[in-house]
Protein backbone atom coordinates (compact mmCIF):
# COMPACT_ATOMS: atom_id res chain seq x y z
CA UNK A 1 0.00 0.00 0.00
CA UNK A 2 2.69 2.44 1.06
CA UNK A 3 5.01 1.58 -1.86
CA UNK A 4 2.24 2.45 -4.33
CA UNK A 5 1.67 5.84 -2.73
CA UNK A 6 5.40 6.44 -2.35
CA UNK A 7 5.81 6.22 -6.12
CA UNK A 8 3.46 9.15 -6.69
CA UNK A 9 5.89 12.02 -5.98
CA UNK A 10 8.20 10.79 -8.75
CA UNK A 11 5.22 10.97 -11.13
CA UNK A 12 4.14 14.50 -10.22
CA UNK A 13 4.66 15.92 -13.72
CA UNK A 14 2.52 13.18 -15.21
CA UNK A 15 -0.18 13.89 -12.62
CA UNK A 16 0.19 17.61 -13.39
CA UNK A 17 -0.56 16.96 -17.07
CA UNK A 18 -3.60 14.90 -16.07
CA UNK A 19 -4.92 17.74 -13.89
CA UNK A 20 -4.40 20.31 -16.65
CA UNK A 21 -6.16 17.99 -19.06
CA UNK A 22 -9.14 17.59 -16.72
CA UNK A 23 -9.45 21.34 -16.19
CA UNK A 24 -9.43 22.01 -19.92
CA UNK A 25 -11.96 19.29 -20.57
CA UNK A 26 -14.32 20.30 -17.77
CA UNK A 27 -14.80 23.82 -19.01
CA UNK A 28 -14.37 23.57 -22.74
CA UNK A 29 -18.09 23.22 -23.42
CA UNK A 30 -18.98 26.57 -21.83
CA UNK A 31 -18.67 29.92 -23.56
CA UNK A 32 -17.17 31.47 -20.44
CA UNK A 33 -15.03 28.40 -19.95
CA UNK A 34 -12.83 28.42 -16.90
CA UNK A 35 -14.45 31.55 -15.48
CA UNK A 36 -17.28 29.35 -14.22
CA UNK A 37 -15.04 27.59 -11.77
CA UNK A 38 -14.82 30.88 -9.86
CA UNK A 39 -18.08 32.40 -11.00
CA UNK A 40 -20.40 29.69 -9.79
CA UNK A 41 -19.45 29.78 -6.09
CA UNK A 42 -19.24 33.56 -6.31
CA UNK A 43 -22.79 33.86 -7.60
CA UNK A 44 -23.98 31.39 -4.99
CA UNK A 45 -22.36 33.46 -2.24
CA UNK A 46 -23.95 36.64 -3.56
CA UNK A 47 -27.32 34.90 -3.70
CA UNK A 48 -26.98 33.64 -0.13
CA UNK A 49 -25.86 37.06 1.02
CA UNK A 50 -28.88 38.71 -0.64
CA UNK A 51 -31.29 36.15 0.80
CA UNK A 52 -29.98 36.31 4.35
CA UNK A 53 -29.20 40.03 4.47
CA UNK A 54 -32.30 41.45 2.82
CA UNK A 55 -35.07 38.89 2.61
CA UNK A 56 -34.61 37.31 6.05
CA UNK A 57 -32.69 40.30 7.37
CA UNK A 58 -30.94 37.77 9.55
CA UNK A 59 -27.43 37.81 8.23
CA UNK A 60 -26.31 39.54 11.38
CA UNK A 61 -27.66 36.78 13.55
CA UNK A 62 -26.25 33.66 11.96
CA UNK A 63 -22.80 34.57 10.73
CA UNK A 64 -20.01 37.01 11.42
CA UNK A 65 -19.72 40.48 9.90
CA UNK A 66 -19.15 41.45 7.15
CA UNK A 67 -21.51 38.64 6.17
CA UNK A 68 -20.54 38.53 2.48
CA UNK A 69 -16.89 37.94 3.49
CA UNK A 70 -18.05 35.29 5.94
CA UNK A 71 -19.92 33.54 3.13
CA UNK A 72 -17.14 33.81 0.58
CA UNK A 73 -14.56 32.36 2.99
CA UNK A 74 -16.87 29.40 3.53
CA UNK A 75 -18.26 28.73 0.08
CA UNK A 76 -15.02 28.49 -1.89
CA UNK A 77 -13.51 25.82 0.41
CA UNK A 78 -16.87 24.06 0.39
CA UNK A 79 -16.82 24.02 -3.42
CA UNK A 80 -13.56 22.07 -3.34
CA UNK A 81 -14.99 19.55 -0.86
CA UNK A 82 -18.32 19.32 -2.66
CA UNK A 83 -16.81 18.71 -6.11
CA UNK A 84 -14.51 16.05 -4.67
CA UNK A 85 -17.33 14.20 -2.93
CA UNK A 86 -19.54 14.31 -6.01
CA UNK A 87 -16.94 13.35 -8.61
CA UNK A 88 -15.09 10.65 -6.67
CA UNK A 89 -17.55 7.73 -6.89
CA UNK A 90 -17.13 7.82 -10.66
CA UNK A 91 -13.36 8.09 -10.70
CA UNK A 92 -12.51 4.41 -11.25
CA UNK A 93 -15.33 3.99 -13.73
CA UNK A 94 -14.35 7.12 -15.61
CA UNK A 95 -10.68 6.22 -15.75
CA UNK A 96 -11.29 2.45 -15.69
CA UNK A 97 -9.62 1.62 -18.97
CA UNK A 98 -6.49 3.55 -18.02
CA UNK A 99 -6.44 1.84 -14.64
CA UNK A 100 -6.58 -1.56 -16.33
CA UNK A 101 -3.67 -0.71 -18.58
CA UNK A 102 -1.39 1.32 -16.36
CA UNK A 103 0.87 0.33 -13.50
CA UNK A 104 0.28 3.71 -11.85
CA UNK A 105 -1.07 3.25 -8.31
CA UNK A 106 -4.91 3.24 -8.22
CA UNK A 107 -4.80 6.21 -5.82
CA UNK A 108 -3.68 8.32 -8.80
CA UNK A 109 -7.20 8.66 -10.15
CA UNK A 110 -8.96 9.89 -6.98
CA UNK A 111 -5.93 12.11 -6.32
CA UNK A 112 -6.41 13.64 -9.76
CA UNK A 113 -9.93 14.73 -8.80
CA UNK A 114 -8.75 16.23 -5.51
CA UNK A 115 -5.99 18.18 -7.26
CA UNK A 116 -8.41 19.62 -9.81
CA UNK A 117 -10.53 20.94 -6.92
CA UNK A 118 -7.46 22.27 -5.15
CA UNK A 119 -6.30 24.11 -8.24
CA UNK A 120 -9.71 25.73 -8.62
CA UNK A 121 -9.58 26.76 -4.97
CA UNK A 122 -6.12 28.27 -5.31
CA UNK A 123 -7.41 30.35 -8.22
CA UNK A 124 -10.24 31.62 -6.02
CA UNK A 125 -7.87 33.01 -3.36
CA UNK A 126 -7.50 36.42 -5.11
CA UNK A 127 -11.31 36.69 -5.16
CA UNK A 128 -11.47 35.93 -1.45
CA UNK A 129 -8.81 38.58 -0.82
CA UNK A 130 -10.69 41.09 -2.97
CA UNK A 131 -13.85 40.53 -0.94
CA UNK A 132 -11.96 40.89 2.33
CA UNK A 133 -10.68 44.28 1.16
CA UNK A 134 -13.95 45.44 -0.45
CA UNK A 135 -16.00 44.16 2.47
CA UNK A 136 -14.07 46.39 4.86
CA UNK A 137 -12.39 43.53 6.72
CA UNK A 138 -8.67 43.05 7.17
CA UNK A 139 -6.23 40.20 7.46
CA UNK A 140 -4.99 39.23 10.91
CA UNK A 141 -2.23 37.04 12.36
CA UNK A 142 -4.61 34.10 11.79
CA UNK A 143 -3.67 34.19 8.08
CA UNK A 144 -0.75 31.92 8.96
CA UNK A 145 -3.33 29.18 9.51
CA UNK A 146 -4.63 29.45 5.91
CA UNK A 147 -2.01 27.08 4.43
CA UNK A 148 -2.55 24.71 7.36
CA UNK A 149 -6.25 24.68 6.49
CA UNK A 150 -5.41 23.89 2.87
CA UNK A 151 -3.24 20.93 3.88
CA UNK A 152 -5.95 19.63 6.20
CA UNK A 153 -8.60 20.03 3.53
CA UNK A 154 -6.38 18.27 0.98
CA UNK A 155 -6.07 15.28 3.33
CA UNK A 156 -9.81 15.32 4.02
CA UNK A 157 -10.68 15.47 0.32
CA UNK A 158 -8.16 12.75 -0.52
CA UNK A 159 -9.61 10.51 2.18
CA UNK A 160 -13.14 10.99 0.87
CA UNK A 161 -12.05 10.56 -2.74
CA UNK A 162 -10.23 7.29 -2.06
CA UNK A 163 -12.98 5.92 0.13
CA UNK A 164 -15.81 6.75 -2.25
CA UNK A 165 -13.92 5.59 -5.34
CA UNK A 166 -13.14 2.22 -3.75
CA UNK A 167 -16.59 1.82 -2.25
CA UNK A 168 -18.32 2.63 -5.55
CA UNK A 169 -16.89 -0.56 -7.06
CA UNK A 170 -18.68 -2.63 -4.43
CA UNK A 171 -21.68 -0.45 -3.83
CA UNK A 172 -22.47 1.84 -6.78
CA UNK A 173 -25.29 3.49 -4.78
CA UNK A 174 -22.64 5.61 -3.10
CA UNK A 175 -23.04 7.91 -6.10
CA UNK A 176 -26.53 8.85 -4.91
CA UNK A 177 -25.41 8.98 -1.32
CA UNK A 178 -22.59 11.39 -2.18
CA UNK A 179 -25.16 13.98 -3.15
CA UNK A 180 -26.77 13.68 0.28
CA UNK A 181 -23.35 13.81 1.94
CA UNK A 182 -22.60 17.07 0.13
CA UNK A 183 -25.81 18.60 1.44
CA UNK A 184 -25.03 17.32 4.93
CA UNK A 185 -21.66 19.09 4.81
CA UNK A 186 -23.23 22.30 3.55
CA UNK A 187 -25.82 22.56 6.28
CA UNK A 188 -23.75 20.83 8.97
CA UNK A 189 -20.69 23.06 8.60
CA UNK A 190 -20.35 26.72 9.57
CA UNK A 191 -20.75 28.03 6.02
CA UNK A 192 -23.93 30.01 6.61
CA UNK A 193 -23.97 29.92 10.38
CA UNK A 194 -21.46 30.55 13.08
CA UNK A 195 -20.84 28.45 16.16
CA UNK A 196 -21.62 31.49 18.33
CA UNK A 197 -25.27 30.40 18.16
CA UNK A 198 -24.53 27.15 19.97
CA UNK A 199 -24.27 26.63 23.75
CA UNK A 200 -20.74 26.22 25.11
CA UNK A 201 -21.15 22.55 26.05
CA UNK A 202 -22.11 21.70 22.50
CA UNK A 203 -19.24 23.41 20.70
CA UNK A 204 -16.60 20.66 21.09
CA UNK A 205 -19.02 18.15 19.56
CA UNK A 206 -19.37 20.26 16.42
CA UNK A 207 -15.76 19.38 15.60
CA UNK A 208 -16.64 15.76 14.91
CA UNK A 209 -17.41 17.26 11.54
CA UNK A 210 -13.80 17.60 10.32
CA UNK A 211 -14.68 20.38 7.90
CA UNK A 212 -15.64 22.56 10.87
CA UNK A 213 -12.04 22.66 12.08
CA UNK A 214 -10.80 23.34 8.55
CA UNK A 215 -13.19 26.28 8.08
CA UNK A 216 -12.14 27.81 11.42
CA UNK A 217 -8.54 27.86 10.22
CA UNK A 218 -9.52 29.58 6.97
CA UNK A 219 -11.67 32.14 8.76
CA UNK A 220 -9.06 32.87 11.38
CA UNK A 221 -7.47 35.00 8.65
CA UNK A 222 -10.20 37.58 9.30
CA UNK A 223 -11.76 36.51 12.60
CA UNK A 224 -9.12 35.00 14.90
CA UNK A 225 -11.78 34.93 17.64
CA UNK A 226 -13.43 31.93 15.95
CA UNK A 227 -10.56 29.75 17.11
CA UNK A 228 -11.50 27.32 19.85
CA UNK A 229 -9.36 25.35 22.32
CA UNK A 230 -6.88 23.06 20.53
CA UNK A 231 -8.52 19.75 21.57
CA UNK A 232 -11.40 20.65 19.23
CA UNK A 233 -8.99 20.82 16.32
CA UNK A 234 -7.26 17.65 17.46
CA UNK A 235 -10.66 15.98 17.19
CA UNK A 236 -11.23 17.33 13.65
CA UNK A 237 -7.71 16.30 12.63
CA UNK A 238 -8.22 12.85 14.13
CA UNK A 239 -11.41 12.38 12.10
CA UNK A 240 -9.56 13.49 8.95
CA UNK A 241 -6.86 10.88 9.61
CA UNK A 242 -9.47 8.18 10.16
CA UNK A 243 -11.20 9.06 6.86
CA UNK A 244 -7.84 9.07 5.07
CA UNK A 245 -6.86 5.71 6.57
CA UNK A 246 -10.23 4.23 5.57
CA UNK A 247 -9.77 5.58 2.05
CA UNK A 248 -6.28 4.10 1.71
CA UNK A 249 -7.52 0.79 3.05
CA UNK A 250 -10.48 0.81 0.68
CA UNK A 251 -8.29 1.33 -2.39
CA UNK A 252 -5.03 -0.41 -1.51
CA UNK A 253 -5.51 -2.62 1.49
CA UNK A 254 -8.93 -4.24 1.38
CA UNK A 255 -7.90 -7.04 -0.94
CA UNK A 256 -10.36 -5.60 -3.41
CA UNK A 257 -8.94 -6.34 -6.82
CA UNK A 258 -9.69 -3.02 -8.45
CA UNK A 259 -8.45 -3.89 -11.91
CA UNK A 260 -10.73 -6.92 -12.09
CA UNK A 261 -13.74 -4.90 -10.97
CA UNK A 262 -13.62 -1.76 -13.09
CA UNK B 1 14.61 -16.49 -16.92
CA UNK B 2 13.35 -12.91 -16.94
CA UNK B 3 9.71 -13.74 -16.38
CA UNK B 4 7.45 -16.74 -16.40
CA UNK B 5 4.39 -18.58 -15.24
CA UNK B 6 4.16 -22.10 -13.86
CA UNK B 7 0.85 -23.94 -14.09
CA UNK B 8 -0.88 -20.60 -13.62
CA UNK B 9 -4.61 -20.06 -13.70
CA UNK B 10 -6.86 -17.08 -13.27
CA UNK B 11 -10.58 -16.80 -12.75
CA UNK B 12 -12.78 -14.02 -14.00
CA UNK B 13 -16.39 -13.03 -13.67
CA UNK B 14 -18.65 -12.70 -16.64
CA UNK B 15 -22.20 -11.55 -17.01
CA UNK B 16 -24.45 -13.84 -19.00
CA UNK B 17 -28.08 -13.39 -19.88
CA UNK B 18 -30.33 -15.56 -17.85
CA UNK B 19 -32.34 -18.09 -19.83
CA UNK B 20 -35.85 -18.88 -18.75
CA UNK B 21 -38.36 -21.30 -20.12
CA UNK B 22 -41.78 -19.69 -20.20
CA UNK B 23 -44.63 -21.95 -21.31
CA UNK B 24 -42.18 -24.31 -22.90
CA UNK B 25 -40.44 -21.58 -24.93
CA UNK B 26 -36.86 -20.75 -23.95
CA UNK B 27 -36.34 -16.99 -23.70
CA UNK B 28 -33.41 -14.79 -22.91
CA UNK B 29 -34.45 -12.38 -20.24
CA UNK B 30 -32.90 -9.05 -19.47
CA UNK B 31 -31.65 -10.34 -16.13
CA UNK B 32 -27.95 -11.09 -16.02
CA UNK B 33 -26.20 -13.57 -13.82
CA UNK B 34 -22.62 -13.29 -12.69
CA UNK B 35 -20.68 -16.46 -13.12
CA UNK B 36 -17.07 -17.32 -12.49
CA UNK B 37 -15.04 -18.81 -15.32
CA UNK B 38 -11.41 -19.70 -15.98
CA UNK B 39 -9.75 -17.02 -18.06
CA UNK B 40 -6.78 -19.36 -18.40
CA UNK B 41 -5.60 -22.47 -16.67
CA UNK B 42 -2.48 -24.61 -16.56
CA UNK B 43 -0.36 -22.00 -18.27
CA UNK B 44 3.39 -22.54 -18.13
CA UNK B 45 5.67 -20.31 -20.14
CA UNK B 46 8.82 -18.33 -19.69
CA UNK B 47 10.77 -15.66 -21.48
CA UNK B 48 14.41 -14.75 -21.47
CA UNK B 49 16.40 -11.98 -23.08
CA UNK B 50 16.03 -12.20 -26.86
CA UNK B 51 12.82 -14.27 -26.71
CA UNK B 52 9.52 -13.29 -28.27
CA UNK B 53 6.66 -15.31 -26.83
CA UNK B 54 3.44 -15.20 -28.85
CA UNK B 55 0.11 -15.62 -27.07
CA UNK B 56 -2.88 -16.55 -29.20
CA UNK B 57 -6.46 -17.38 -28.36
CA UNK B 58 -9.95 -17.29 -29.78
CA UNK B 59 -10.94 -14.82 -27.12
CA UNK B 60 -8.61 -11.78 -26.99
CA UNK B 61 -9.39 -11.26 -23.31
CA UNK B 62 -7.45 -14.38 -22.33
CA UNK B 63 -3.96 -13.41 -23.59
CA UNK B 64 -4.57 -9.85 -22.43
CA UNK B 65 -5.12 -11.18 -18.92
CA UNK B 66 -1.85 -13.15 -19.12
CA UNK B 67 -0.02 -9.95 -20.05
CA UNK B 68 -1.53 -8.12 -17.09
CA UNK B 69 -0.39 -10.90 -14.80
CA UNK B 70 3.16 -10.59 -16.16
CA UNK B 71 2.97 -6.82 -15.72
CA UNK B 72 2.13 -7.36 -12.04
CA UNK B 73 -1.26 -5.74 -12.44
CA UNK B 74 -3.41 -8.82 -11.84
CA UNK B 75 -2.82 -11.77 -9.51
CA UNK B 76 -3.20 -15.43 -10.46
CA UNK B 77 -5.56 -17.72 -8.58
CA UNK B 78 -3.51 -20.88 -9.04
CA UNK B 79 0.11 -21.68 -9.87
CA UNK B 80 3.11 -19.38 -9.62
CA UNK B 81 4.39 -16.32 -11.43
CA UNK B 82 7.87 -14.96 -11.68
CA UNK B 83 7.42 -11.29 -12.34
CA UNK B 84 10.06 -9.48 -14.36
CA UNK B 85 12.17 -6.93 -12.55
CA UNK B 86 10.34 -4.35 -14.62
CA UNK B 87 8.04 -4.54 -17.61
CA UNK B 88 6.03 -2.25 -19.84
CA UNK B 89 2.58 -3.23 -21.05
CA UNK B 90 1.74 -1.57 -24.35
CA UNK B 91 -2.00 -1.34 -24.79
CA UNK B 92 -3.70 0.74 -27.42
CA UNK B 93 -4.07 4.31 -26.10
CA UNK B 94 -7.64 5.55 -26.09
CA UNK B 95 -8.58 8.98 -27.34
CA UNK B 96 -9.81 10.15 -23.95
CA UNK B 97 -6.48 9.37 -22.30
CA UNK B 98 -4.79 12.15 -24.22
CA UNK B 99 -7.54 14.60 -25.14
CA UNK B 100 -6.78 18.32 -24.94
CA UNK B 101 -3.02 17.72 -25.16
CA UNK B 102 -0.23 18.76 -27.49
CA UNK B 103 1.93 16.12 -29.14
CA UNK B 104 4.71 16.65 -26.60
CA UNK B 105 2.31 16.43 -23.66
CA UNK B 106 0.95 13.25 -25.20
CA UNK B 107 4.42 11.70 -25.22
CA UNK B 108 4.88 12.72 -21.60
CA UNK B 109 1.47 11.57 -20.41
CA UNK B 110 1.49 8.25 -22.26
CA UNK B 111 4.98 7.52 -20.95
CA UNK B 112 3.69 8.28 -17.45
CA UNK B 113 0.63 6.10 -17.94
CA UNK B 114 2.83 3.24 -19.13
CA UNK B 115 4.64 3.49 -15.82
CA UNK B 116 7.71 5.67 -16.24
CA UNK B 117 8.86 8.21 -13.69
CA UNK B 118 9.24 11.91 -14.52
CA UNK B 119 13.01 11.52 -14.87
CA UNK B 120 12.60 8.60 -17.30
CA UNK B 121 9.95 10.48 -19.25
CA UNK B 122 12.37 13.37 -19.69
CA UNK B 123 14.85 11.01 -21.34
CA UNK B 124 12.16 9.44 -23.52
CA UNK B 125 10.70 12.58 -25.12
CA UNK B 126 13.34 13.20 -27.75
CA UNK B 127 13.94 9.61 -28.99
CA UNK B 128 10.20 8.86 -28.94
CA UNK B 129 9.44 11.99 -30.97
CA UNK B 130 12.09 10.97 -33.50
CA UNK B 131 10.88 7.37 -33.81
CA UNK B 132 7.22 8.38 -33.91
CA UNK B 133 8.07 10.88 -36.67
CA UNK B 134 6.55 13.84 -34.80
CA UNK B 135 9.69 15.90 -34.16
CA UNK B 136 8.41 19.03 -35.86
CA UNK B 137 4.93 18.74 -34.41
CA UNK B 138 5.63 18.74 -30.69
CA UNK B 139 3.65 21.89 -29.89
CA UNK B 140 0.70 21.17 -32.15
CA UNK B 141 -2.54 19.76 -30.69
CA UNK B 142 -2.72 16.00 -31.02
CA UNK B 143 -6.33 16.28 -32.18
CA UNK B 144 -5.04 17.52 -35.54
CA UNK B 145 -3.43 14.15 -36.23
CA UNK B 146 -5.68 11.59 -34.57
CA UNK B 147 -5.22 7.90 -33.94
CA UNK B 148 -2.25 7.08 -36.21
CA UNK B 149 0.04 9.57 -34.48
CA UNK B 150 -1.26 8.61 -31.05
CA UNK B 151 -0.47 4.98 -31.82
CA UNK B 152 2.94 5.81 -33.29
CA UNK B 153 3.85 7.62 -30.09
CA UNK B 154 2.73 4.68 -27.95
CA UNK B 155 4.67 2.20 -30.07
CA UNK B 156 7.76 4.39 -30.01
CA UNK B 157 7.60 4.51 -26.20
CA UNK B 158 7.64 0.70 -26.17
CA UNK B 159 10.66 0.66 -28.46
CA UNK B 160 12.63 3.02 -26.20
CA UNK B 161 11.30 1.80 -22.86
CA UNK B 162 14.11 1.29 -20.31
CA UNK B 163 12.77 -2.13 -19.26
CA UNK B 164 13.98 -5.67 -19.99
CA UNK B 165 10.50 -7.05 -20.81
CA UNK B 166 7.93 -5.45 -23.12
CA UNK B 167 4.38 -6.80 -23.33
CA UNK B 168 2.28 -6.06 -26.41
CA UNK B 169 -1.48 -6.33 -25.97
CA UNK B 170 -2.64 -6.75 -29.58
CA UNK B 171 -0.37 -3.83 -30.44
CA UNK B 172 2.39 -5.47 -32.49
CA UNK B 173 1.54 -3.21 -35.41
CA UNK B 174 0.27 0.31 -34.86
CA UNK B 175 0.21 3.71 -36.49
CA UNK B 176 -0.38 4.74 -40.05
CA UNK B 177 0.96 3.69 -43.46
CA UNK B 178 4.70 3.19 -43.61
CA UNK B 179 5.07 3.27 -39.83
CA UNK B 180 2.68 0.36 -39.42
CA UNK B 181 4.44 -1.57 -42.17
CA UNK B 182 7.76 -1.20 -40.37
CA UNK B 183 6.51 -2.28 -36.92
CA UNK B 184 7.35 -5.96 -37.24
CA UNK B 185 10.90 -5.25 -38.43
CA UNK B 186 11.34 -2.94 -35.45
CA UNK B 187 10.09 -5.66 -33.11
CA UNK B 188 12.60 -8.09 -34.58
CA UNK B 189 15.35 -5.51 -33.99
CA UNK B 190 14.14 -5.01 -30.44
CA UNK B 191 14.14 -8.77 -29.81
CA UNK B 192 17.59 -9.18 -31.33
CA UNK B 193 18.87 -6.33 -29.17
CA UNK B 194 18.16 -8.52 -26.14
CA UNK B 195 14.72 -7.42 -24.99
CA UNK B 196 12.23 -10.09 -24.00
CA UNK B 197 8.89 -9.64 -25.79
CA UNK B 198 5.54 -11.17 -24.98
CA UNK B 199 3.03 -10.48 -27.72
CA UNK B 200 -0.70 -11.14 -27.66
CA UNK B 201 -1.85 -11.15 -31.25
CA UNK B 202 -4.47 -12.43 -33.64
CA UNK B 203 -2.28 -11.94 -36.73
CA UNK B 204 -0.43 -14.98 -38.07
CA UNK B 205 2.22 -12.75 -39.63
CA UNK B 206 3.26 -11.42 -36.23
CA UNK B 207 3.73 -14.94 -34.89
CA UNK B 208 5.75 -16.07 -37.90
CA UNK B 209 7.95 -12.99 -38.25
CA UNK B 210 8.69 -12.08 -34.63
CA UNK B 211 7.91 -15.10 -32.45
CA UNK B 212 10.41 -17.55 -31.03
CA UNK B 213 7.79 -19.55 -29.15
CA UNK B 214 4.03 -19.54 -28.72
CA UNK B 215 1.23 -20.55 -26.40
CA UNK B 216 -2.42 -21.11 -27.24
CA UNK B 217 -4.31 -19.73 -24.26
CA UNK B 218 -7.57 -21.44 -23.45
CA UNK B 219 -9.93 -21.55 -20.52
CA UNK B 220 -9.31 -25.23 -19.85
CA UNK B 221 -5.62 -25.52 -20.60
CA UNK B 222 -2.83 -23.67 -22.33
CA UNK B 223 -0.67 -25.45 -24.87
CA UNK B 224 2.87 -24.43 -25.74
CA UNK B 225 3.21 -24.72 -29.51
CA UNK B 226 5.59 -23.67 -32.25
CA UNK B 227 5.07 -20.30 -33.91
CA UNK B 228 4.00 -22.11 -37.08
CA UNK B 229 1.29 -23.97 -35.17
CA UNK B 230 0.19 -20.70 -33.56
CA UNK B 231 -0.04 -19.08 -36.99
CA UNK B 232 -2.04 -22.04 -38.29
CA UNK B 233 -4.33 -21.82 -35.28
CA UNK B 234 -4.99 -18.18 -36.08
CA UNK B 235 -5.57 -18.85 -39.77
CA UNK B 236 -7.87 -21.78 -39.02
CA UNK B 237 -9.73 -19.76 -36.46
CA UNK B 238 -10.05 -16.57 -38.40
CA UNK B 239 -13.51 -15.17 -38.04
CA UNK B 240 -14.72 -17.88 -35.70
CA UNK B 241 -14.32 -16.56 -32.28
CA UNK B 242 -12.47 -13.29 -32.41
CA UNK B 243 -14.50 -10.64 -30.75
CA UNK B 244 -13.95 -7.00 -31.23
CA UNK B 245 -13.08 -5.33 -28.01
CA UNK B 246 -15.71 -3.07 -26.72
CA UNK B 247 -14.53 0.46 -26.28
CA UNK B 248 -16.17 2.15 -23.38
CA UNK B 249 -18.14 5.16 -24.23
CA UNK B 250 -16.97 8.30 -22.65
CA UNK B 251 -18.73 8.87 -19.44
CA UNK B 252 -20.90 11.83 -19.10
CA UNK B 253 -18.80 14.23 -17.17
CA UNK B 254 -21.44 16.70 -16.28
CA UNK B 255 -20.29 17.10 -12.76
CA UNK B 256 -20.38 20.81 -12.32
CA UNK B 257 -22.75 22.57 -10.06
CA UNK B 258 -22.86 23.14 -6.37
CA UNK B 259 -25.31 21.35 -4.16
CA UNK B 260 -26.40 22.46 -0.80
Amino acid sequence: MISGIARLPSRRRTIGIMVRQDLKFLYRRYRLGFIWTLGEPFLLAVLMWAVFSFIFAGGRGIGLQPFIVFLITGIYPFTWLSQTIRRSPRSFRRFGDVLQNSPLPPATWPLRIVLVGMFEFVLSIPIILAFIVLGGASLTWGTVLFPVAMVLQFLLCLGFALFEAGLALRWPDIEVFSSILTRAFFWGSPILWSQKNFPEWMKPWLYINPFHGVLDFYRASVWPEVLQPWPNYALSFGVILVILAMGLWMVHGSGLDLRRRV
Amino acid sequence: MLAGLTDAGMQGIRLTKKKQVIKGVPRVTSTHVREAYWVFQGLSAQVDAGDALILVSRDPVRPSAVLRVLAGMLPVDTGAVQLPERAMLLSSPQVKWVRELSVEQTIRLLSGIYGFSDAEVEDLVEPVARTAEVQGLLHRPLEEFGKPVRDQIAFAIALHAPVPVVLFDHTATMGGGDFRASCLDRLVELRDAGKALVIATDRPKVALQVGTGAVIVRGKRADPVSVVDAAEFLLRDKGKGHKKRRSRDEDDEDEGGLEF
